[in-house]
């Protein structure tokens, strides 16, 4: 980046800071804060300035409005003294953070096949899943949930309250390891003594009890799902589906699809009662069921989503120095329309000549660009700042 | 001697709760008196006792108590052993006698809760207010239910995310809203932890020297068999059996020492730790029946099930399946001891910060600031050493390589 785009982006940095409303997090001064500064060294090096705190709400705005960085974060752990060094701190508590970025969930092969708008949908995918897990199973509030766009590749979710806080990074790992279903053993959600339920006349063999809850009930759910599907589908191709699903021979698939239609059958399995049929391709099914379920981290098992309680963590309303987007809060109730590249954009309309050093294209506020190395593009303030910041275009 | 109404007998069993320390309180018997008076010798003799079965036998015998006299002796027989204890100053004693107690009461109350009356609830209700665990009762929608308790997530991860066992990972529980369900079993096997934590957490407890030398006639048996159980274990479980070379534990990262002695110390290690240092062993060389050893002392051990997941990590014959994980990796998961950056945020734990600093809990050092892998660590740990053979005096010991 030359030393001119730089000054560029620092100048409407600066004005963006100097609008907009910093929204700051509950208990900010007990935080350490981290900055990465439009310096000479940006951004071949980024210098990351921590182990500042800030006592009043007035002192964060206004440094963010003198120095307008080009990165803001604060721990997501509440410190004694912020400040300190790491070792005198004193470690208080540490809010809950799930962190779902693009790196961590589409895998490096993939990764070259997607836009990055696709990649952005894949991501909030894996949220939407997410969310889904904290609410329901682990009883989150909605109004606990905080939802922010990560400001480039991903969604962080941030929870505060006071129990989550005084976590340990194993207790951590094991709400991990929920979502992303590590060490799931299915077979402990089966009841097999089932001889105080009155089964006796009924044709059907009852094959064993699913609990319909955690774990238990997503599996459920994915088997009727599965069966509703199948006994919807066209014969040959279903019978294809549970053929595969189960490596099963044609004679137990076409069973399978017979009963599948049967409705006492189904509201039966509805209450959780697996008959003994679904045992073939019960192993299938877990294991579609959970890899679709569970939210994904690529094949990267050792990067941690959120085990780690010292961590830095953007601040919501900030800018994010890689793309010139909004790090911007979002409503869950409103997250499905929530269109990162229309709605974290905060720049204007005005024309900015640009010169390109490296092809690229994206889609901002509905409107596609795409640049070639080497031209002179007049584009939308906006979308100029999101070039110079991804180090696509310098200013002209 | 203490006057006592009903619930004294029973809580005579469970020295360690809050009402039976106010029992204590509230006798009027001091610290002086414990000590030193005559008549309080059958309840010293039974403290040293309780140290004893703790060491020996790994558990402490709960007596059929018949009367006041003997409900007395076993309340005080506990702040007694705590002091013995104590002035042992052993962070292995402390371990193993806090798990020993903790054990012994989750079997009583097991005991106790069998019957499956009302009684079981109040028991619940009890136990749950001392160690300020939220708890719930399912009601019962179906009569094969056998979880009756529920407790909320953050309570229930609090002593549960050491267990190693896969059925008490959350991933497999029944978590709805929040709330975990529990079998009355179940729940007091979390007890067992709860209690555990609060006997180990002031532990060893700040006794005056002189006091402790006045004690001597009482500690120096435990001190012995201390030492008897120390050589057991730390001579016998290394030496080289099989002929493998450079095999020195005194060169093992302090991670893996740690996780080590708690291993031999009884204490529940959790999974990530039980792989880390079956990884680094396998990896230097030691056999999958030499590892198998180590695993012998932990609270449930079961050694088929040990044997099939040590071989797992063993892969195929002789060739080494996995490689043991970095120090990233060990930090992540709380298994790296370096003091900065292995804190433990949970408050249970984050209250005794100041306990970690002493006794003999291994700590990093400055070889750890060299390497990024515990492997590292202990290959740089041996050439120092054999630097240091070569230029020192020479009392070579067995760091050069044998065989191969």
């Amino acid at each position: 980046m030359k030393e001119e785009t730089r000054l560029f982006v620092k100048r409407k940095f600066k004005e963006y800071y100097s609008r907009a409303r910093i929204e700051l997090p509950k208990d900010f001064w007990m935080r350490e804060w981290g900055f990465v500064l439009f310096d000479q060294y940006f951004p071949t090096k980024l210098v990351m300035r921590r182990h500042k705190s800030f006592t009043a709400k007035a002192d964060v705005v206004g440094f963010l409005r003198d120095n307008a960085p080009a990165h803001a974060y604060y721990s997501s752990a509440l410190y004694q003294y912020p400040a300190a060094d790491m070792v005198k701190k004193g470690l208080i508590g540490a809010d809950l953070i799930f962190d779902l970025d693009a790196d961590h969930i589409i895998s490096e092969v993939e990764f070259k096949r997607y836009s990055y708008e696709e990649m952005l949908e894949r991501v909030k995918e894996e949220t939407v899943k997410l969310i889904d897990f904290l609410v329901n199973d682990f009883g989150f509030g909605e109004e606990d949930i905080e939802l922010v766009f990560s400001g480039s590749r991903g969604y962080h979710i941030h929870i505060k309250t006071e129990e989550v806080r005084g976590l340990g990074s194993r207790e951590r790992r094991e709400i991990v390891d929920y979502v992303m279903a590590t060490g799931l053993d299915m077979d402990i959600f089966k009841v097999k003594d089932l001889k105080k339920e009155k089964f006796s006349g009924e044709k059907l063999k009852i094959g064993f009890l699913l609990r319909p809850e955690g774990w238990g009930k997503r599996l459920l759910k994915g088997l009727i799902d599965f069966l509703h599907e199948i006994a919807e589908m066209e014969d040959e191709r279903a019978i294809e589906v549970v053929k595969n699903v189960g490596e099963l021979e044609r004679k137990k698939a076409e069973e399978i699809i017979r009963i599948a239609k049967d409705e006492t059958v189904m509201n039966r399995i509805e209450r959780g009662l697996i008959p003994e049929f679904v045992k073939p391709i019960w192993e299938g099914i877990t294991k579609t069921v959970t890899t679709t379920v569970r939210v994904k981290s690529a094949d990267r098992v050792d990067e941690p989503v959120t085990a780690d309680i010292k961590r830095l963590i953007r601040l919501p309303t900030s800018l994010h120095g890689k793309s010139s987007l909004e790090v911007k809060p979002v409503r869950i109730e409103t997250f499905k329309e929530f269109d990162p590249v229309e709605d974290a954009v905060v720049f204007g309309d005005s024309p900015v000549e640009v010169r390109v050093v490296r092809d690229s294209s994206i889609t901002l506020k509905g409107e596609r660009y795409r640049v070639e190395e080497g031209e002179i593009a007049s584009v939308p303030e906006h979308a100029a700042l999101y070039f110079m910041c991804r180090g696509v275009a310098e200013i002209k | 001697m203490m006057e006592m109404h009903a619930g004294a007998l029973h809580i005579s069993l469970y020295p360690f709760l809050a009402a039976a320390s106010n029992y204590v309180k509230e006798s009027g018997v001091t610290l002086d008196d414990l000590i030193t008076a005559a008549a309080f010798e059958r309840a010293r003799l039974r403290g040293k006792e309780r140290v004893h079965e703790a060491l020996k036998e790994g558990t402490v015998r709960k007596p059929v108590i018949m009367s006041d006299a003997q409900a007395e002796i076993e309340l005080l027989s506990y702040p007694f052993a705590r002091i013995l204890v104590s002035c042992v100053g052993d962070e292995r004693l402390v371990r193993r006698y806090a798990l020993s107690e903790a054990k012994s009461a989750y079997e009583k109350l097991k005991e106790d809760s069998s019957t499956g009356s009302s009684a079981d609830t109040d028991i619940i209700n009890e136990l749950s207010r001392e160690f300020g665990i939220r708890v719930d009762f399912v009601r019962l929608p179906h009569e094969q239910e056998r979880e009756r308790v529920q407790l909320p997530f953050v309570d229930y991860l609090r002593f549960t995310s050491t267990l190693r066992d896969k059925r008490w990972k959350l991933v497999n529980r029944r978590l709805e809203k929040g709330w975990v369900k529990l079998r009355t079993g179940e729940f007091l096997r979390i007890i067992q932890e709860a209690i555990y934590e609060r006997i180990k957490r002031d532990l060893p407890l700040d006794v005056p020297k002189a006091l402790c030398e006045s004690l001597s006639s009482y500690t120096e048996d435990i001190r012995q068999e201390l030492e008897v159980l120390r050589k057991k274990y730390d001579d016998g479980s290394f030496e080289p059996s099989s002929g493998f070379r450079v095999r020195d534990p005194r060169c093992f990262p302090p991670c893996i020492t740690a996780i080590l002695s708690n291993l031999r110390d009884g204490v529940n290690v959790p999974h990530s730790a039980r792989f880390a240092v079956t990884a680094f062993l396998l990896n230097i060389g030691l056999t999958g029946d030499e590892i198998i050893e180590i695993y012998k002392n932990a609270p449930d051990f079961d050694e088929e099930r040990t044997r099939y997941q040590v071989e797992h990590i063993a892969g195929d014959k002789g060739s080494v399946r996995y490689t043991a994980p970095s120090c990233d990796t060990m930090r992540t998961y709380g298994n790296c001891v370096k003091p900065l950056l292995s804190l433990s945020g949970s408050r249970e734990r984050g209250q005794s910060p100041r306990l970690r600093g002493r006794g003999a809990e291994p700590h990093s050092d400055d070889v750890c600031e060299k390497i990024t892998h515990p492997l590292s660590y202990y290959k740089l740990k041996l050439k120092m050493k054999r630097k240091e053979g070569q230029e020192g005096k020479s009392t070579k010991r067995e760091t050069a390589t044998t065989k191969g």
